[in-house]
């Protein structure tokens, strides 16, 4: 165990050292002027000789890696630099919109969750029954709707007709429903077929048909053998969902006007805010190498052929 | 005593199964043997109900001690499964539940079908391998069937399936996915089981030698129907049907003689 720890940890550095540098490279070979943006935004007017001065002051000029050199031991102290759009520190402004995003997460995949095993589960146990043929027609609607329709929709009907929320999301339990919904909805469409195709596979395997013979009753077969098994597959599927929502739901917090990293993230885009840009990569690459890493683990718990 | 009476099976459209008869009487050992597809397999799952979504018995009676298990409702035939009739399958890794320890299902087989406590059902199943003499009981019963050598998973495979003491064993092929020298303790431990609990077997097989070194009786399937049956003595060492004979020629290493190939088990 401490072997495979070792050597995912060897893994997770050198790729999150391989990642932050291809972005840091990227930014800077962009072709609009960081100098020339942070000039304009104090309002002076930039000329020649002031862009080179505001050049030497931000480091621009030295070499690429002495400058991402410099950034990464920074940051491995906790500094990121400051936003060039506002001048605040980019941790600040993570620090500010992770919790957002988090808790949109955590609260939406509960929610799919909720939804896609209990659907998925009798879908696949009443194959081809009415129910599974009404369901799998709803989930093909919602899954090939865009996210950000459902969530014009939503504003629609619950904010401007219904007035249950406001146009514009507050913080806390009222502000979190409506974006949550959206992307529960959206996702559980999504993640009903996959539970589905799961049990499915898991039902025609011989082990089940051993459990008949040997007597157990189906409620027992579907749950104590069938949804165990499923862990597996399932929990791979919530990894890769979950690193990709913790990197912020750019469409809908916008629509919802959510002020999580999505938001952070593409107003950061808009304005060549490099600092802040880089920071968000490096929250991605952790939260992707983190969660993967977690994933991992519980393959040891769930798995027993992981385990031995 | 279990009596399969004139029955019909198919899938879909297509049958399978054509107006199969026999019987089962106590301590006996019954073989059927056929090539792969002549319905020998789809016999078995009829009698446990266990043929899927599209399989359909459509005619015959299937009678365990004179009640007729086709009229069974499915909670009934649930407390007949692993209780009156058990099943082993080819591949006894693949049979049971792959994140379970053995004695876990151990445990589940006679948890369903009486109140048993964890504790009891370890002391039983202990005893049980201990009888069958397959080593360290307590390591079996604490490994995942991925863990355990295929002969030794299938032994424990037919372990769990006497955990309730049936009084019929249906076997599915029980050697063939097994090393040839592994096979021969397979059957042993079948043997063992028929003595020990004075239970009658049902085993399945396309592997003559099996048959041979096992049954009291054996049938012959070919394209769903039985075209032969009698004694083993009858049937292995003076057939009459013509795809018997082709069967018994086909065994490898035959020399002239059955009794030869019936000692080389694992031939077929």
């Amino acid at each position: 165990m401490i072997k495979f720890l070792a050597r995912k940890t060897g893994m997770l550095i050198l790729i999150f050292i391989g990642i932050t540098f291809l972005s840091f490279c990227l930014t800077y070979l962009s072709p609009s002027n960081p100098a020339e943006i942070k000039l304009n935004k104090t309002g002076v007017p930039p000329t020649e000789e002031l862009l080179e001065q505001t050049r030497e002051e931000m480091g621009l000029n030295r070499p690429l890696l002495v400058r991402y050199g410099d950034w990464l031991f920074d940051m491995m102290k906790g500094d990121m630099g400051t936003s060039i759009r506002n001048g605040k520190p980019v941790v600040s402004e993570l620090k500010k919109a992770l919790p957002q995003t988090a808790a949109l997460t955590l609260v939406s995949m509960a929610a799919v969750l909720l939804i896609s095993i209990p659907f998925g589960v009798l879908c696949a146990r009443f194959k081809d029954g009415p129910f599974d043929i009404a369901v799998r027609f709803v989930t093909y609607l919602f899954a090939s709707l865009p996210s950000f329709f459902l969530a014009l929709v939503f504003l629609y009907l619950f904010s401007v007709k219904l007035g249950w929320f406001p146009v514009i999301a507050p913080k806390g339990i009222r502000g979190i429903i409506m974006p949550a919904l959206v992307l529960a909805l959206t996702l559980s469409a999504w993640y009903i077929r996959q539970v589905r195709t799961i049990v499915l596979d898991e039902l025609s395997k011989e082990y089940i048909a051993g459990s008949r013979a040997r007597g157990v009753p189906e409620r027992e077969i579907l749950f104590s053998h069938v949804l165990r098994n499923a862990m597996l597959p399932i929990t791979t599927l919530v990894g890769v969902s979950l690193a990709g929502m913790l990197g912020g739901t750019t469409i809908v917090e916008n629509v919802f006007s959510w002020p999580g990293l999505g938001q952070l993230a593409m107003e950061a885009i808009t304005a060549r805010d490099y600092p802040v840009i880089q920071g968000y990569v490096v929250w991605m690459a952790l939260i992707f190498l983190l969660v993967n890493f977690l994933v991992d683990l519980s393959y040891g718990w769930i798995d027993p052929k992981v385990r031995r | 005593m279990l009596e399969v009476k004139n029955i019909t099976v198919a899938y879909g459209s297509d049958t399978v199964v054509k107006d199969v008869s026999f019987a089962v009487k106590p301590g006996e050992v019954i073989g059927i043997v056929g090539e792969s597809g002549s319905g020998k397999s789809t016999v078995l799952k009829s009698i446990l109900g266990l043929l899927d979504s599209r399989g359909k018995v459509l005619g015959g009676e299937i009678l365990l001690n004179g009640e007729n298990l086709l009229g069974f409702t499915s909670g009934r035939m649930r407390q007949i499964r692993g209780k009156e009739i058990a099943m082993v399958f080819q591949h006894p890794e693949l049979s049971l539940d792959p994140v379970w320890p053995v004695g876990r299902s151990f445990y589940e087989s006679i948890r369903v079908h009486r109140e048993i406590t964890k504790k009891e059902a370890a002391v039983q199943g202990r005893k049980l391998l201990e009888a069958l003499e397959l080593g360290e009981p307590d390591k079996i019963l604490s490994s995942y069937p991925f863990e355990l050598s295929g002969g030794m998973c299938q032994r424990a495979a037919i372990a769990i399936a006497m955990a309730n003491r049936p009084g019929i064993l249906l076997a599915d092929e029980p050697t063939s996915a097994l090393d040839v020298t592994v096979q021969k303790q397979v059957i042993e431990t079948m043997m063992q089981m028929r003595k020990e609990f004075s239970a009658s077997i049902l085993i399945v097989s396309h592997n003559i030698g099996v048959i041979a070194k096992m049954a009291d009786f054996v049938g012959v399937m070919r394209r769903g129907q039985m075209v032969e049956w009698g004694t083993k003595e009858e049937v292995l060492y003076s057939p009459e049907h013509d795809y018997t004979k082709a069967l018994i020629r086909a065994v490898p290493k035959m020399g002239g003689e059955l009794p030869a190939a019936a000692e080389e088990v694992g031939h077929g």
